[in-house]
C-alpha cells in the first residue's frame, strides 16, 4: 500500500509538470513576441520596451519558466497586468466565491443522484426508471449556458421570483444574499446529477447481474440487504472515479456558469483575463483549475485503492 | 510455410464496417430516435442555407416579431420570429448548423484518429515509452476541455502566420484553433480508452500468430486489433462528437471562436441577453436546436452501445 | 441621388424665446450667445431643493476606469468620478442654463477676458483653501501636458497668446487670444474640474482624487467598486442629500441594468433603447430620457489605407443608411445626422447642407474609381457596450450591398479607450461615441488639427481656421461660418456621423431628482431618497 502510495504522489508531480508546462508553452512560447500579445502593437514606443523589462523577456524561455514555478511554489502568483495588484490578492476572494457555488452543487448532487441512480437501477425497465433516464439524458445533453439560460427565462423573465443575474456588489460575499445562488446551483447541479445518476445506475444494473449478487439472492438473503451491502458497494468504485472526472467537468462548467450569472468567480476572472491578455491572471487561473483536477484524480485514485480490497490485499 | 498477407489498403477497414455499428444502433430504441436526429441536423447543416426562406444576416422593419405569427401580406412568414433588427430567426438557425456541426465533426473526427493512433501504438509497444505517453495524455487530461480552448484562443491574435493556413481554407483562423484545440482535449481520453481495449486484444491469439508469422508492428496495429476495436471506437467517437458540440458551443456563447454577425448557435443566445425578456424566442430557438442536436447523439451513443451491449459508460 | 432627410423628433421640440435669452437652447447644443455680453451672472447655482438626507446610492457606470487625473478622463466612470468629487468654475444646468461652481460670479465686457470671482471659504478635501492659483493651475497645466482638452480649449492656449492670470486669492481672469462667444460654455467640460496645485494629481496614481465637490471619494479600486462620502463642508452641502455614493463596476452592460430593474441598484449611466419599456415596466426603476447632441460615429483612420483616399471615406458615407441606424440601433431615440456634430435643432445648424443618402450604387461606383471595383475588405473596431457593436453591425449589413465587406472585430469594454481608441497603427475605422457639447466645443476637440483626440488624425488647415474664425463672430457671421465648415465636413467625410442619440438614464423609482443629462454625464451629487 505504501509503495502505491509513493507511486501515486510521484505520478502527480509529473503530471503537474506537465500541466504547467503546457500552460506556459502556450502562453509564453507559442505567440513569438510576448509583449506584442499582450499589448498589440502599442501607440508608445516605450511600452512595448516597458513591458518587456518587467516581465523579463529579454531571457530565455527556460529560465522564465523555472522562475514562475519557483514564484508559484513560494506563494507567489505575480502582478495583473490589468489591476497592478498581487494575483493572490484578486483571486482570494474570487476562489471563494466559486467554492460556495461548487461544494453546494457538489454536495447536493452526488448524494441524490446516487440514490436515485441506485433506485433506477434496481427498478430498472420500469416506467419510472425510463423517465428518470430520459430526464437525466436531457440534462447531460444540454450546455450549461442552455441550461442556464432557461432557467432565467422561466423564474427571471416570466415568473420574476429570482434575479436574473448573480451580481455581488464587490466588498460583499454571495452568502449575503443566498437568493442569487440559487439558480447557478441549479445549473451545476443539473449536469452532475445526470451524469452520477447514469453512472450509478448503469453500475447498479451490471453488479446485480453478477454471479455474486445472484448467489445471494439464491441464498434467501432478503433483497434490501442484497442491494444495500452486496450490489451498490460494487457499484461504488467506479463510481468514485467518475465523480473525480465530474470535478474537473465542473471546473470548466464553472466557467460558463459564471459567464451566465455573471458571478464574480475564478471562473469570470479566467474569461476577463483572456478578453485583456492578463498574461500572470491567465496562467495562474488556469494552473489553478488543472491542479485541481489532477490533485482530485490523485484523491479519487487512493479512495478507489483504499475501496477496492483486491488492490488493497495485493500491494 | 505461413505466407505474409498481400499487399492490402494502409487501414485494412472496409467502409462498410465503418458503417455497421451506427446501422446496428438504429435496431435499439435509443438508436432508432438518435440516428434520425442526427442525420436531420446533418441535412439542415448541409442544405440550411438553401432552404433558408431569409438570409441570415439581413436587416428588416420587422423587428421583434413573435414566431408562428402571421405573416403580412406577399411576404413569407417568419415561422420563429425576428430579433431586435428584424433578423429571422429561423433563418439563422438553419446557416449556424453548419458551422457548428461542421467544426464539431472536423475536430472530433482529428481527435479520434489522432487518438486511436497514439493509444494503439502506446498500448501495443508497452514498456517506457508507454508510461511517458500516458502520463503526458494524463497532464493534458487536467485541463478542462474550455480551459485548453481558452488558452489557446487568448494567444491567437499573435499567431499570424496562421492567417496564411486560414483563408486557405477560406475560413477565419479561431475556426482552425477550435479544431486544433478540440483534436489536443479528446486524443488523450480517446488514446487511454483505445490503449485499454488494446492491452485487452493484444492477448488474443491472432495476435500473437500474426507476429510469430513476422508481420511489423504496423500491419499488426492497423490489421489485426484495429478492426477488432472498432466497436469501442464508434462509441468513443460518438462521445466525442457530442462533447464538441458542447465546446463549439460553449465557445460560441462566450463570443470566441466566431465572428459577428455569424448566427452561430451559442453566440445567438449570448448577443439576445438585452432582449431576453422582450423576445424569449430568440435565445430560445438555438437553445432547442443544441439541445436536441446533442440529445440526438447522446441517442445515437447510448444505440451503438445497446446495440454492442457493453456495459458501462464513462463520462470522460 | 441626395435625399434631403428631416427628422421629425427634433422639429417637434418648441424652443421659447425665453430660454434663448437665457443663452440656452433645447438638444443640447447650448451656447452661451448675446446675451451674456457685458452681463454679470449672480451666483445662481442651486435651486432649493427640499428632500431626505441619508441613504447610499449604488450606482454603475460604464467599467473602463485608468486615472484619476481631471486633465486626462476620457471615460464614463472617470468622468462620474470627477462630477462627484470635483468641481468645475461653472456648471451647466439640466436646462443647459450656466451656473456657478468654483466660480461664484464672473464678467465679461467683450466675450475675450474673462474675471471670474472664486467662492470664498470653499475647500478641498483635505482642508487647503481653494485659491485663484489653483485655477491657473489647472489650465496651465492642460496646456503644458497638451492634455487631451487642449484641443477645445485653444482660446486659452499660450502658444495661441491666451493667458490666465491670479488677480488675488479669490480672483482669476483668462484672456483669450479672440473673443469665443462659447467659452463659458466650454468651461463646464467635464475634465475642467479644478485640481490642488499643492497635491499635484499626476502624482495621485488611481487610488486617490483630491477635489472640492459635493462627495469625498474615499476608495477606488478599478474592475471593483468606488466609494464616496458626503462632504459637509462644501458650499452647497445644504442640496446635498446622500450619505454615500457606491459605483460599482459590472462587468457586462445587461447585468448592469439587471441589477437595476431588480432593485440591487438605484441608478444606471447608461441603459440600451432595447431596455427601455423593461426598465419603466420593472417596477423597481424608471428610463429617464434627455434629448442631446451627443452622436456616435465611424472614425476613419486618414493616416493609411484605404482611407486617406477621400472618395473612399465618401463611399463608405454612401454606404451608411442612416435612417436604419436611427430605427435599429437606437429604436427612434435620437435623430438622424449629417456627419458633423451640431445637432438639428441648434441655431447654426444649415439644413440646406443635404444630408447623404444611402446609395449603395454611388459608393461602388467611388470604390471602383479609388481602385476597389472588387470591393473592399475592411475590419470595424467596436465594442460591446454603448451601442457601438449594433452601429458596426448595422454599417456592416447595409454597407455589403456597396460592396464594402466589413468585418467586425469586437474589444473588451474595459481596455476600448486606453488601447483601441486613438490607435493609428493597428486601426482602420472604429465606432465612437461622444457626448453633447456647444458647437465650438464639438469641433474643436475632434476636428482642428491640433486636438489631441483628433481621432481621424487629419490636417486641415483651412478647416481649423474656420473653427477659430467662428468662435469671435456674432451670431449672424457664426452661422456663416459653422455652415461654412457644415458643407466642408459632409465632403471630407472624415467621420461618417449617422445619428444623434438620446440620453438614456436608469433610475430607480426611490431616487428623486437624478435625472438624464443632455451631455450625458451623471450628475448624482442633488439627489435624494424619496423614502
Amino acid at each position: 500500500m505504501l509503495r502505491f502510495l509513493l507511486v501515486r504522489f510521484t505520478l502527480i508531480f509529473i503530471t503537474l509538470a506537465v500541466v504547467s508546462l503546457a500552460i506556459f508553452g502556450v502562453t509564453e512560447v507559442l505567440p513569438g513576441d510576448v509583449a506584442e500579445a499582450i499589448l498589440g502593437k502599442s501607440r508608445t514606443p516605450g511600452a512595448l520596451e516597458t513591458l518587456r523589462e518587467q516581465m523579463g523577456l529579454d531571457r530565455p524561455a527556460w529560465q522564465r519558466y523555472v522562475e514562475w514555478i519557483f514564484g508559484v511554489i513560494q506563494g507567489d502568483l505575480g502582478n495583473s497586468l490589468v489591476q497592478d495588484r498581487p494575483v493572490t490578492e484578486i483571486l482570494g476572494s474570487r476562489l471563494q466565491n466559486s467554492l460556495v457555488l461548487a461544494v453546494t452543487a457538489f454536495l447536493i448532487s452526488v448524494p441524490s443522484a446516487i440514490l436515485v441512480g441506485v433506485w433506477a437501477g434496481v427498478k430498472q425497465g420500469s416506467n419510472a426508471d425510463h423517465t428518470v433516464s430520459v430526464i437525466s439524458l436531457v440534462a447531460i445533453s444540454l450546455p450549461e449556458f442552455v441550461t442556464g439560460f432557461i432557467l432565467i427565462v422561466v423564474f427571471s423573465s416570466t415568473l420574476n421570483w429570482l434575479p436574473s443575474s448573480s451580481l455581488v456588489m464587490p466588498g460583499s460575499s454571495p452568502l449575503d444574499r443566498p437568493i442569487i445562488l440559487i439558480m447557478p446551483i441549479a445549473t451545476m447541479t443539473a449536469v452532475l446529477f445526470g451524469y452520477i445518476m447514469r453512472m450509478t445506475r448503469a453500475n447498479v444494473i451490471e453488479a446485480l447481474n453478477t454471479n455474486y449478487v445472484r448467489t445471494a439472492i439464491l441464498k434467501g438473503l432478503p433483497r434490501w440487504q442484497v442491494i444495500w451491502k452486496h450490489a451498490v458497494p460494487n457499484a461504488m468504485l467506479p463510481t468514485i472515479s467518475v465523480i473525480s472526472i465530474n470535478v474537473g467537468w465542473m471546473l470548466g462548467g464553472l466557467i460558463i456558469v459564471e459567464s451566465v450569472f455573471a458571478y464574480p468567480g475564478l471562473g469570470l476572472s479566467l474569461i476577463n483575463a483572456v478578453n485583456r491578455r492578463d498574461l500572470p491572471m491567465l496562467q495562474a487561473i488556469s494552473l489553478l483549475i488543472a491542479a485541481t483536477y489532477a490533485i482530485s484524480n490523485l484523491f479519487a485514485d487512493l479512495a478507489y485503492a483504499w475501496l477496492n480490497p483486491r488492490i488493497r490485499i495485493s500491494s | 510455410m505461413i505466407e505474409k498477407a498481400s499487399v492490402t489498403p494502409p487501414l485494412f477497414v472496409r467502409i462498410k464496417d465503418i458503417f455497421k455499428p451506427f446501422t446496428n444502433a438504429f435496431k435499439t430504441p435509443a438508436g432508432r430516435i438518435g440516428l434520425p436526429l442526427v442525420i436531420l441536423h446533418v441535412l439542415l447543416a448541409v442544405f440550411g442555407s438553401y432552404l433558408a426562406p431569409y438570409s441570415p444576416t439581413d436587416f428588416s422593419d420587422a423587428t421583434y416579431v413573435r414566431p408562428f405569427t402571421d405573416a403580412t401580406e406577399g411576404s413569407i412568414p417568419h415561422i420563429l420570429g425576428t430579433d431586435q433588427f428584424g433578423r429571422d430567426v429561423f433563418s439563422r438557425l438553419l446557416s449556424g448548423a453548419r458551422s457548428i456541426i461542421l467544426i464539431s465533426a472536423i475536430g472530433s473526427i482529428l481527435g479520434v484518429a489522432l487518438g486511436t493512433a497514439i493509444g494503439m501504438s502506446s498500448g501495443y509497444l508497452g514498456g517506457k515509452s508507454d508510461e511517458i505517453i500516458m502520463r503526458i495524455a494524463d497532464g493534458l487530461m487536467s485541463f478542462p476541455s474550455l480551459l485548453l480552448a481558452l488558452l489557446v484562443l487568448s494567444v491567437s491574435d499573435s499567431l499570424v502566420w496562421l492567417d496564411g493556413v486560414s483563408s486557405v481554407f477560406a475560413t477565419g483562423k479561431e475556426s482552425l484553433l477550435v479544431i486544433g484545440t478540440m483534436a489536443i482535449v479528446h486524443a488523450p481520453r480517446v488514446a487511454r480508452v483505445l490503449r485499454s481495449a488494446t492491452l485487452t486484444i493484444k492477448t488474443q491469439e491472432y495476435v500473437d500468430s500474426a507476429r510469430l508469422r513476422g508481420e511489423s508492428a504496423y500491419y499488426i496495429i492497423f490489421k489485426e486489433i484495429l478492426p477488432n476495436a472498432l466497436p469501442v471506437l464508434a462509441v468513443e467517437g460518438s462521445v466525442r462528437f457530442s462533447y464538441a458540440i458542447l465546446l463549439a458551443s460553449s465557445l460560441g456563447f462566450l463570443g470566441l471562436g466566431v465572428e459577428p454577425p455569424s448566427p452561430d448557435w451559442g453566440a445567438m443566445i449570448s448577443d439576445s441577453r438585452s432582449i431576453l425578456t422582450r423576445a424569449p424566442w430568440v435565445p430560445l430557438a438555438p437553445a432547442a436546436a443544441v439541445a436536441s442536436l446533442v440529445v440526438g447523439v447522446n441517442l445515437l451513443t447510448e444505440g451503438i452501445r445497446d446495440a454492442q451491449k457493453l456495459p458501462t459508460e464513462l463520462p470522460e | 441621388m441626395t435625399e434631403k432627410l428631416t427628422s421629425s423628433y427634433w422639429s417637434q421640440k418648441q424652443v421659447s424665446r425665453r430660454q434663448l435669452m437665457r443663452g440656452a437652447a433645447l438638444g443640447g447644443a447650448g451656447l452661451a450667445g448675446a446675451a451674456l455680453i457685458g452681463c454679470s451672472s449672480d451666483d445662481s447655482g442651486s435651486t432649493k431643493v427640499s428632500g431626505n438626507k441619508g441613504g447610499t446610492l449604488r450606482s454603475a457606470p460604464d467599467i473602463e476606469l485608468s486615472t484619476t487625473d481631471p486633465a486626462f478622463f476620457t471615460s464614463d466612470a472617470e468622468a462620474a468620478i470627477g462630477w462627484q468629487a470635483g468641481e468645475n468654475l461653472i456648471v451647466k444646468q439640466h436646462d443647459l442654463t450656466l451656473s456657478g461652481g468654483v466660480a461664484a460670479s464672473w464678467e465679461t465686457p467683450d466675450q475675450r477676458e474673462y474675471t471670474f470671482k472664486l467662492r470664498k471659504g470653499n475647500k478641498w478635501h483635505d482642508g487647503e483653501d481653494v485659491t485663484a492659483d489653483d485655477v491657473k493651475f489647472t489650465f496651465d497645466r492642460i496646456f503644458a501636458l497638451e492634455a487631451p482638452p487642449a484641443g477645445q480649449l485653444g482660446s486659452l492656449d499660450p502658444a495661441n497668446g491666451g493667458t490666465t492670470e491670479v488677480i488675488d486669492d479669490s480672483t482669476v481672469k483668462m484672456t483669450l487670444d479672440k473673443p469665443n462667444a462659447f467659452w463659458l460654455n466650454t468651461l463646464s467640460f467635464y475634465q475642467g474640474k479644478i485640481a490642488p496645485q499643492h497635491d499635484d494629481p499626476g502624482n495621485w496614481g488611481i487610488g486617490k482624487y483630491v477635489g472640492s465637490g459635493p462627495y469625498r471619494m474615499t476608495t477606488n479600486v478599478p474592475g471593483e467598486a468606488t466609494q464616496f462620502e458626503r462632504n459637509a463642508d462644501y458650499w452647497d452641502a445644504d442640496n446635498t442629500f446622500f450619505d454615500a455614493i457606491q459605483f460599482y463596476y459590472l462587468p457586462e452592460p445587461e447585468t448592469r441594468i439587471e441589477s437595476l430593474k431588480g432593485g440591487q441598484l438605484d441608478q444606471v449611466n447608461r441603459l440600451t433603447p432595447a431596455s427601455v419599456p423593461e426598465v419603466n415596466a420593472s417596477g423597481n426603476a424608471r428610463a429617464s430620457q434627455a434629448t442631446s447632441a451627443s452622436y456616435m460615429t465611424l472614425a476613419m483612420n486618414t493616416l493609411i489605407a484605404p482611407f486617406n483616399d477621400i472618395r473612399v471615406r465618401q463611399a463608405v458615407q454612401a454606404a451608411t443608411n442612416r435612417d436604419q441606424n436611427l430605427a435599429k440601433v437606437l429604436e427612434g431615440l435620437g435623430a438622424v445626422a449629417n456627419d458633423h456634430p451640431i445637432a438639428p435643432n441648434d441655431p447654426h445648424y444649415d439644413s440646406g447642407v443635404a444630408i447623404p443618402g444611402y446609395d449603395p450604387k454611388k459608393a461602388k461606383e467611388l470604390l471602383a474609381a479609388a481602385g476597389y471595383a472588387d470591393g473592399l475588405d475592411v475590419p470595424v473596431t467596436t465594442m460591446g457596450a454603448a451601442n457601438h457593436e449594433e452601429i458596426a453591425l448595422t454599417f456592416q449589413e447595409y454597407a455589403r450591398e456597396a460592396g464594402i465587406n466589413a468585418t467586425i472585430d469586437k474589444k473588451p469594454e474595459d481596455e476600448y479607450w486606453s488601447k483601441w481608441w486613438l490607435n493609428r497603427e493597428d486601426v482602420q475605422m472604429l465606432t465612437v461615441n461622444w457626448n453633447g457639447r456647444n458647437p465650438d466645443a464639438a469641433l474643436s476637440i475632434v476636428y482642428h488639427g491640433d486636438a489631441p483626440w483628433n481621432e481621424t488624425f487629419h490636417q486641415d488647415d483651412a478647416l481649423d481656421g474656420l473653427i477659430e474664425r467662428a468662435r469671435g463672430e456674432d451670431l449672424e457671421g457664426r452661422k456663416a461660418t459653422y455652415s461654412a465648415i457644415q458643407k466642408h465636413l459632409v465632403e471630407q467625410a472624415y467621420r461618417v456621423i449617422p445619428v444623434f442619440s438620446s440620453t438614456l438614464m436608469g433610475v430607480g423609482n426611490n431616487v428623486q431628482n437624478i435625472e438624464a443629462h443632455p451631455s450625458r454625464w451623471p450628475f448624482l451629487s442633488r439627489g435624494y431618497f424619496a423614502s
